[in-house]
């Protein structure tokens, strides 16, 4: 049976034959090598090993690299976030002036022709609605305002509790900043070796 | 001037430098071919899968979190694409399996033949084919750290970054399924 020393140099010509040996081990397991042939036998072998390995790898086909950059996207990044955003800007734009333009119509509505007049209820439709939604809006957030209220006044455990995951929550969004700030902070310093390079 | 880091490489990819993304691909190219070819045992599939997973490493570069290392990120996305790859080719009812496609597809590997003569090239067939079998025939848990170090040239530290594995159990789990080709090659030298 191999004993812990044998083990141990045995994992060590493995590391070396990796290349990941440090200095201080190489030297221990050299003055091995010299005194044991059975040591020098076993790197011998798993020199084999890792030449076997190396026998099987392959060689990329010509062209691989100039197929990949010809399919690449231009910044598929920065557009998608441009796109987002103007997407967004122009949902909220349109609504508002087809809202203004019913509400407007709504208010102008009185005497006008028949086709003025359905805009108009239109307008007073939606006129009415934001009113409402805007009334059930406040009445749920004084709704979520006395629940909270009753919660904490019910004992002093409540009350950390509720602390407890207020504070996890402003851990969490702290820590999704700082992962933001991190990722622009490296953006920042590649750019400017980038800048420096040129 | 020293070779820029992977990270910095993405920013400065990020920040505009869009062709910079070629010194990437030239980087890793190779090993992630290699380790998709060992996953896929096709050549065709591996450089199709490989130009596939740039792509798609591409279009999340913003995505992309610098705690991490790049290698890891990109080795991770090709070995989730070479899992779906198998699993739709197991999907399918009607083999995709053709005598012969073990040995790599239509542009098999060649060793480096010390024989001229087409003798020493069957040899060196035979023996490439045989040392994949033994690869393959190694227990999962060794046979992918094993690719991973020997095909992918990952570092130890980056296996054990992307099989979140601490890193002595890396260089343990290796150090066997180094032990275990030798003794299978042993074997076939002495049959």
């Amino acid at each position: 049976m191999a004993s812990q020393n044998d083990i141990k140099f045995l994992e060590w010509l493995d590391l070396e034959a990796d290349g990941c040996l440090g200095d201080a081990e190489r030297g221990e397991l050299e003055a091995a090598l010299a005194a044991d042939p059975e040591l020098r036998r076993a790197g011998q072998e798993l020199q084999g090993v890792h030449q076997a390995l190396l026998s099987c790898r392959v060689e990329v086909a010509a062209g691989f690299l100039e197929g990949v950059m010809a399919a690449l996207p231009s910044a598929p990044w920065r557009r998608s976030s441009r796109r987002s955003w103007g997407l967004a800007a122009a949902a909220v734009a349109g609504l508002t002036v087809a809202s203004s333009l019913l509400v407007g119509l709504g208010s102008s509505a009185v005497g006008a022709g028949p086709l003025v007049g359905v805009f108009g209820a239109i307008g007073q439709m939606v006129q009415a609605s934001v009113v409402t939604g805007a009334g059930l809006l406040g009445a749920s957030w004084r709704g979520v305002g006395l629940a909270l209220e009753e919660i904490l006044t019910v004992s002093p455990a409540t009350m950390v509790a509720f602390g407890v995951v207020v504070a996890g929550v402003n851990l969490l969004f702290f820590r999704l900043l700082r992962r933001r700030l991190g990722a622009a902070q490296l953006v920042e310093r590649g750019s400017s070796s980038n800048r420096s390079s040129r | 001037m020293p070779a820029r880091s992977d990270e910095e490489l993405v920013a400065a990819i990020l920040a505009g430098d869009e062709l910079l993304y070629a010194e990437i691909v030239k980087r890793y190219q190779g090993r992630l071919v290699n380790y998709l070819f060992r996953l896929l045992r096709n050549m065709d599939d591996a450089h199709d899968l490989g130009q596939e997973v740039f792509l798609k490493v591409y279009q999340a570069l913003d995505r992309f979190d610098p705690k991490y290392k790049f290698s890891t990120w990109l080795f991770r996305v090709g070995q989730n694409a070479a899992i779906d790859k198998i699993r739709k080719r197991r999907l399918k009812l009607v083999s995709m399996y053709r005598p012969g496609d073990d040995s790599g597809g239509a542009r098999d590997w060649e060793f480096a033949s010390h024989d001229p003569s087409p003798y020493g090239d069957l040899r060196n067939l035979e023996r490439g084919k045989a040392i994949r079998q033994m690869i393959a025939d190694l227990p999962a848990e060794y046979r992918e750290l094993i690719e991973l170090r020997h095909f992918g040239d990952l570092s130890y530290d980056e296996i054990a970054e992307l099989k979140q594995m601490p890193l002595g159990t890396v260089k343990n789990k290796l150090f066997r399924g180094r032990q275990m080709l030798k003794q299978k090659l042993a074997d076939y030298v002495g049959d």
